[in-house]
């Protein structure tokens, strides 16, 4: 059972408790930029990261009241609450953030949403981060959702990701801003792109005629080579691109992209944990980033407003998905 | 954005300019990309250089915001070779670099692009010198041919040494790289007064136009002086009370706690008027006050800002005594610890009439600010560290609580005007003062303050001043620097006062170390109903 007027005053008293313990003399500081409910899924698998040790992290630089929901199988539906707390580099001042831990059994999902409705940091932005494919159809999903400014969904985690593309672009279409860790993960390819544009290695192979493709691994099309796809499409007024596929399953979401003309061509391409860009025998490389969740919701919560491009990627990647098959 | 150019946000937030030449831009995701560059710091071995510039540039390599085809080349007169500047400069940062750690293994890689040319500003010699270390750098890593100037020497110089750019031709770019540009970024002081700002500036403009000019003013580099900005433009409930109507008077503050700190003989001739008022502080008050800008883009913040201090009102010599205040710190115990005069400073001399304590009472004369007194008090040994911005509203129309007790009140029954304060350093924030009932029995009110602090709501260090003005130079987005109109109004506001302390004999030292400055500033606001705030 969890009533709200408790947690909040555990919440306050724990704030009391802080300041009592604090014995660095630089005072405590509580940070709270907006509501970050984490509906995180029960794993057995031990390699995944813990979302609380994200979110010590996220809170550096994306301070919340953060409300972690985990489905457990048999678990009591409760709530305790902690803080988070650090010291920035050549501070006194330790800054802290508070979390609430809910725990529920699958069954009694149905309870929860009211409960982090009463919870939430009144007045701020509310981020819905679903860590998981099961959330989906989960019971209390959509409750969730409507609490929520921005829901993060990672279309990766799908065995399909056709249907998390469409599910995304149903959500989008009701008016949800949504985002997608797949996209995401296209910020290093994208910026490469750009930057290729900016300094003009792309002006001699776009000048004419030219096709563009990206390639991806495996045969069933990655969330991520369709995003792209769709972005080069609405980038460059609709230029076909093709999306096709490579044998080289060892890398994750995309292979390469080529812009290709009659007589040259500009590929960028993973290489060794970089993502090279070569241009007339010459190449650039930057490092990959490591595209753990950390990073990729770091840069998701940057962005509370409507991110434009993504959504204007998104219907079309839907629709590249789909005809994966 | 690029520096001068005009252009309208598309729905998508970029500007049409860059839509149009870079489909793929996503500036809500994308970094700035500096572009392949070199600085030039002329004055190298100086203070500013060790303090701020080299720890703000190596700050920028820690984040990997600097691009890989970058060098610095320092310049003095001292005989060094790269690696002893290169230790010289190591010793700096990890002295003087804040809020972030020191590492090895980046600061080698980082100071393999910092090189030495040693040799006198008044030599010809030494800019070629110079060319040929920017022309072997640039052939080696594709830099584009772009170079950044950075004026750090004595002021004294400033016109010499961009004569001497000019004359080698330093300010173009070599033929093979059309596109490549050059930029002089100069420190303050630009100039001592109006008529020696003008000279520098036409001495500036038979070589580099003006849109090359990047004149530094570090207060407007500084996040919560950006902060006022967004703070004003970005929320609709402040700025329809942003004016004549609501607004008593404005308050800015700059106070240090310290002395000269062995800057005595350069501080005598400057003092705190010039060295303060004259830019960082009024730069302060046009962001205050300033018309919104119909786009953030540097023409037209520059043009809003320009306006403002156009509009300053022009003091008229009989005005001078009763809207301005000199003074200077004597000797005192502060702490238990006996702290020197200013004239017993090291390197002051001791009948110095300079001003370590400045306080004016600027006008606006526009629809907006018609009869608004801006204070502006500035001065060394004060009681503490605090630069803030005042704004303290009028009163409400009518008192309905005539007889109830207001705690903190000057007398029973005095309301106290609501305030609010846009603290810049150093506990950077911003709070709203206002009344509220005492809990309890009767009404009793008592003033309490809603407070927004930096800290608490974004965690991240902010840059510091010099890492944004330097990204913003290499970038060529002047929006955070002065322009020449700017410069040569703000000294036109100040003009008057200079002239009227330059003829006088004042009673100095006329202050505490350790207080809030002469008396004389407290009777200046008094005759106006006013008084200083507690800062």
């Amino acid at each position: 059972m969890i009533r709200a007027e408790n947690v909040l005053k555990e919440l306050r008293q724990l704030w009391a408790d802080l300041g009592k313990s604090e014995t660095t003399g630089g005072g405590v500081l509580r940070a709270c930029a907006m509501t970050l409910i984490v509906a995180d899924e029960y794993h057995a698998d031990e390699t995944r990261q813990n979302a609380g040790e994200i979110l010590g992290e996220l809170m550096h630089e994306h301070p919340s009241r953060a409300i972690v929901i985990r489905q457990q199988p048999g678990a009591e539906l409760e709530a305790r609450v902690f803080a988070q707390c650090w010291m920035p580099f050549g501070k006194r001042q330790q800054i802290c953030c508070e979390q609430i831990e809910i725990t529920v059994a699958p069954e009694r999902m149905r309870e929860v949403p009211n409960s982090v409705l009463a919870l939430m940091a009144p007045d701020l932005p509310v981020v819905l981060w679903c860590r998981g494919p099961q959330w989906f159809d989960a019971v209390g999903y959509n409750e969730l959702l409507a609490l929520a400014d921005k829901a993060i969904f990672d279309s990766t985690l799908l065995a399909e990701p056709a249907r998390g593309l469409a599910r995304l672009r149903v959500l989008r279409s009701t008016g949800s801003r949504v985002a997608d860790l797949a996209w995401t993960r296209l910020t290093i390819w994208r910026e490469m792109i750009a930057q290729a544009w900016s300094d003009g290695l792309l002006r001699d192979v776009t000048s004419g005629e030219y096709h563009m493709r990206v390639m991806h691994p495996g045969s069933l099309r990655t969330a991520g080579a369709c995003y792209l796809t769709a972005w080069l499409e609405k980038s460059l007024t609709s230029r076909p691109v093709e999306i096709a596929f490579s044998d080289d399953e060892s890398i994750a979401g995309i292979c390469s992209v080529r812009f290709e003309s009659a007589h040259e061509h500009v590929d960028i391409a993973v290489n060794h944990r970089t993502i090279e860009l070569w241009s007339k025998g010459n190449s650039v490389r930057l490092p990959e980033p490591p595209g753990t969740e950390y990073d990729l919701m770091r840069e998701e919560l940057g962005i509370l407003d409507r991110d434009q491009r993504f959504e204007a990627a998104l219907s079309r990647a839907a629709d590249l998905a789909a005809h994966s098959h | 954005m690029s520096g001068e150019t005009t252009s309208l946000p598309d729905a998508f937030g970029v500007t049409h300019d860059e839509f149009e030449s870079n489909p793929f831009q996503d500036p809500n995701r994308f970094e700035r990309r500096v572009p392949p560059c070199q600085i030039v710091i002329f004055g190298a071995n100086g203070d500013l250089t060790k303090r701020k510039l080299l720890p703000a540039l190596y700050r920028l390599a820690y984040e990997r915001r600097l691009p890989a085809a970058f060098s610095v080349i320092g310049n003095s007169r001292t005989e060094m070779s790269d690696d002893d500047f290169r230790a010289k400069m190591k010793e700096s940062v990890q002295k003087f670099l804040e809020d972030s750690p020191f590492e090895e293994a980046l600061w080698a890689s980082f100071a393999r692009n910092i090189h030495y040319v040693a040799g006198d500003l008044q030599d010809p010699k030494m800019y070629s010198a110079l060319k040929a270390k920017l022309d072997e750098f640039d052939g080696s890593t594709h830099a584009e041919g772009n170079v950044l100037f950075y004026l750090s020497t004595q002021p004294s110089y400033y016109a010499s040494t961009v004569a001497q750019i000019g004359a080698a031709g330093l300010q173009h770019g070599p033929e093979a790289h059309p596109k490549a540009w050059r930029r002089l970024v100069v420190e303050k002081p630009f100039g001592h007064d109006l008529g020696s700002a003008a000279e520098l500036n036409e001495a500036i403009h038979k070589v580099f136009e003006e849109k090359e000019v990047y004149r530094i003013d570090h207060y407007l580099g500084k996040e919560t002086v950006q902060n006022i900005l967004a703070f004003r433009f970005g929320n609709g409930i402040f700025e329809p009370l942003w004016n004549r109507r609501y607004v008593n008077n404005v308050q800015i503050t700059a106070a240090e706690s310290i002395g000269v700190e062995g800057r005595g003989a350069y501080y005598q001739e400057a003092g705190t008027l010039r060295d303060m008022i004259q830019n960082h502080l009024l730069q302060v008050m046009a962001t205050v006050a300033m018309e919104p800008a119909a786009m953030f883009e540097s023409t037209a913040v520059r043009d809003e800002r320009a306006k403002l201090l156009r509009s300053i009102k022009t003091m008229k010599p009989a005005e001078v005594p009763l809207y301005s205040v000199a003074g200077q710190y004597g000797k005192a115990k502060v702490g238990g610890e006996d702290v020197p005069g200013f004239r017993e400073e090291e390197g002051v001399d001791p009948n110095s009439p300079t001003d370590t304590y400045a306080a004016a009472c600027f006008y606006i004369d526009n629809w907006r600010w018609a009869g608004v007194p801006f204070y502006i008090r500035s001065g060394k040994r004060l009681p503490k560290r605090v630069t803030d911005i005042a704004i303290q509203f009028n009163n409400a129309p009518l008192s309905v609580f005539g007889g109830a007790q207001i705690d903190g009140g000057a007398s029973e029954g005095t309301v106290r005007p609501n305030l609010l304060i846009l603290r810049i350093q150093p506990e950077e924030g911003i709070s709203l003062r206002f009344l509220s009932k005492h809990p309890g029995s009767g009404m009793r009110l008592r003033s309490v303050s809603m407070d927004f602090s930096y800290g608490s709501s974004f965690g991240v260090r902010s840059p510091s001043a010099y890492e944004t003005l330097l990204v913003d130079a290499m970038s060529g987005d002047a929006t955070l620097y002065t322009r020449q109109d700017m410069v040569e109004a703000s000294w036109r506001a100040v003009q008057p006062i200079l002239d009227d302390w330059a003829g006088k004999k004042f009673e100095f030292p006329n202050y505490a170390a350790g207080t809030w400055g002469p008396k004389a500033s407290d009777e200046m606001l008094a005759r106006q109903g006013h008084v200083w705030r507690n800062s």
